[in-house]
C-alpha cells in the first residue's frame, strides 16, 4: 500500500483522550451494576461469563482437593481416636432423645390428625463445601460447591451444625451463592423459643448480627433467649436455630424494644454446610389453609 | 542498597512474551479464586490489580483499559458479585495507571511503592464505596487499608516473579 493511500488524518490522529475513555468504561460498568443489582436482568450474562471463569476456578480448587486428599492419608491414629470418643459421647448424650423419637413422632402424627392439620413436612438435604467468598467479606455472601445438578434451587435454606446460616440466592450448574442471614437485605420470620412470640429478624449487615425491630415494649424478652424459625413464610421449615439474643434495651419513648441477636451458625468454624433441597412446607401451608381455617373467616 | 536501585527501564529489559503476560493475569485470577477463609480473607492482596499496574507501567502496549474491564467482569462473575463492580474499579485503575505512568517510571523503587499504594487504595475504596452504596454493609477500617498495604509491600518482589519467569534462555556463549 502506498503511503499516499492512507488517510492524511492518520498522521495526526490522537488516541482517545483519557477522560473520555474513563467516562465510557465507567458508564458501561455503572449500567451493568444498575441492571444486575436493581433489575436482575443480567442472569444470562452471568451464566455465559461463568463458562469463561470455570477453568480458572477449577484450577483454584486444586489446592483444596490436594489438602483434602493428603489430609485423608495423613490423619493420625490419636486424632481419629479422640474424634471417635467425642462422637461416641455426643451420641450417648442424644441416645434418650433418639430412642424416644419414633414414639414422639407417632404421637405427633396422631395429634396432628386429630386436629386436622397436615402432616409435618419432611426434608432432604445436600452436604456442600464452602469454596469461596467475595473479595469484600462484608458483602456477606459465600460460594458453595454444588449447584443445579445437585438439586439445589434458589431460596433453599442453608444450615450448619449450629443453626441457620443463610439462603441460596443464585444457582449455577455446579456452584451456588449463599447470602448469609446477617446480610442487610434478608429478613427471617422467627419465634422466641421460651415464649413462642413470633416476630421478624432482620440482618444488620454486621458480621453475624441480627436485629428484631418489631417487638412491643411490654413483651417478655430476655438476653439469652433462643430464636427459632417460625416457618410462617413457607421457606424456612419451623424450628431451625437462628440466633441468641445478646442485648435488650427498653427506650421509654419508644413503643418497641431494641433487640440485637448473635447468629449461632458461623461460616468460618465449619467448611461443610447442609442445603435443604426439597422443601415441601409451602405446599403444606397451602393445604393447611383450606379446611380448618375457613369456618373462622366465614361470616355467619 | 538494593532498595534504592531503580527498576530496570523498559528500554533495557527484555520484554516478556504476550503469552506470559496473559498467563500471569490468569494466575492472578486463580489466586483470587483460591478458597480463602477466616483471616486469609483479610490479608489477600488484590493480585489482579497489582498486575494491572505492573503491566500497565512496563508493557503499556500489551494492556488496555478494555482488557482491564473484561478482567473485572470475570472476577465479578467468579465471586458471584454484582456484575460491573470490579469492571469499574479495574478500568478506572488502569486509566489512572496510564495517566501516571511517566511519573511513576521516573521514580526509584520506594517512591514507586508509594504511588502503587495510592492506586491500590483508590481501587479498594472505590470498591468499598460502590458495595456500600448498593446496600451491603460498610467494611470496618482494616479492610480499607490492609489489603492495599500488603499489595504495595509486594511491589518490589514483582520483577523477581514476573521478569525471571519470562526471561528467554541465555544465548550460547562463544568459545
Amino acid at each position: 500500500m502506498s503511503p499516499l493511500k492512507s488517510r492524511p488524518s492518520d498522521l495526526f490522529s490522537q488516541p482517545t483522550p483519557l477522560w473520555l475513555r474513563s467516562g465510557i468504561y465507567g458508564l458501561i460498568a455503572l449500567t451493568c451494576i444498575l441492571f444486575d443489582h436493581h433489575y436482575h436482568r443480567l442472569e444470562r450474562v452471568h451464566q455465559i461469563l461463568r463458562i469463561w471463569t470455570l477453568p480458572f476456578q477449577e484450577l483454584a480448587r486444586v489446592p483444596l482437593w490436594t489438602e483434602r486428599e493428603i489430609g485423608r492419608h495423613l490423619t493420625t491414629l490419636e486424632r481419629l481416636q479422640a474424634e471417635n470418643n467425642a462422637l461416641r459421647h455426643e451420641l450417648l448424650g442424644q441416645a434418650a432423645l433418639v430412642q424416644q423419637a419414633p414414639l414422639l413422632n407417632r404421637d405427633l402424627t396422631r395429634l396432628r390428625a386429630l386436629m386436622q392439620l397436615g402432616s409435618s413436612p419432611r426434608f432432604t438435604g445436600q452436604v456442600c463445601r464452602i469454596i469461596g467468598s467475595a473479595r469484600n467479606p462484608f458483602v456477606q455472601k459465600v460460594l458453595l460447591e454444588g449447584g443445579e445438578s445437585q438439586g439445589i434451587r434458589t431460596g433453599s435454606p442453608v444450615l450448619t451444625d449450629q443453626g441457620l446460616m443463610g439462603q441460596i440466592t443464585r444457582v449455577y450448574p455446579d456452584e451456588s451463592e449463599v447470602t448469609l442471614i446477617s446480610n442487610r437485605n434478608l429478613t427471617i420470620p422467627v419465634e422466641i423459643e421460651r415464649t413462642g412470640l413470633r416476630t421478624l429478624a432482620m440482618g444488620t449487615g454486621h458480621q453475624g448480627e441480627l436485629s428484631l425491630p418489631y417487638v412491643p415494649s411490654e413483651t417478655d424478652v430476655r438476653v439469652g433467649d433462643l430464636l427459632l424459625t417460625s416457618g410462617i413464610d413457607g421457606l424456612y421449615p419451623r424450628g431451625l436455630t437462628v440466633a441468641t439474643l445478646t442485648s435488650v434495651t427498653h427506650h421509654p419513648s419508644s413503643a418497641f424494644v431494641e433487640i440485637t441477636a448473635r447468629v449461632n451458625a458461623g461460616t468460618d468454624t465449619y467448611p461443610d454446610v447442609l442445603v435443604m433441597t426439597s422443601n415441601t412446607s409451602f405446599q403444606n401451608l397451602r393445604a393447611l389453609d383450606n379446611p380448618p381455617l375457613s369456618p373462622i373467616h366465614k361470616k355467619p | 542498597m538494593d532498595s534504592i536501585a531503580p527498576l530496570p527501564a523498559t528500554t533495557l529489559r527484555v520484554s516478556p512474551s504476550r503469552g506470559w503476560i496473559r498467563t500471569s493475569l490468569g494466575l492472578s485470577l486463580i489466586f483470587l479464586f483460591l478458597p480463602w477463609q477466616g483471616w486469609g480473607l483479610w490479608i489477600r492482596p488484590d493480585a489482579t490489580a497489582l498486575l494491572l499496574i505492573y503491566w500497565g507501567i512496563f508493557e503499556p502496549t500489551e494492556m488496555g483499559a478494555g482488557r482491564a474491564f473484561l478482567l473485572g467482569l470475570l472476577s465479578d462473575v467468579a465471586q458471584s458479585h454484582v456484575l460491573g463492580i470490579h469492571a469499574l474499579t479495574y478500568s478506572t485503575l488502569f486509566i489512572l495507571v496510564q495517566y501516571y505512568r511517566p511519573r511513576i517510571l521516573s521514580f526509584y523503587r520506594l517512591n514507586q511503592m508509594l504511588h502503587v499504594l495510592m492506586l491500590l487504595l483508590l481501587t479498594q475504596w472505590l470498591e468499598g464505596l460502590v458495595d456500600g452504596s448498593l446496600g451491603y454493609s460498610w467494611p470496618n477500617w482494616s479492610w480499607w487499608v490492609i489489603q492495599p498495604l500488603l499489595g504495595a509491600l509486594s511491589w518490589p518482589f514483582l520483577p523477581l516473579l514476573l521478569e525471571r519467569a519470562s526471561r528467554p534462555a541465555a544465548p550460547p556463549q562463544s568459545p
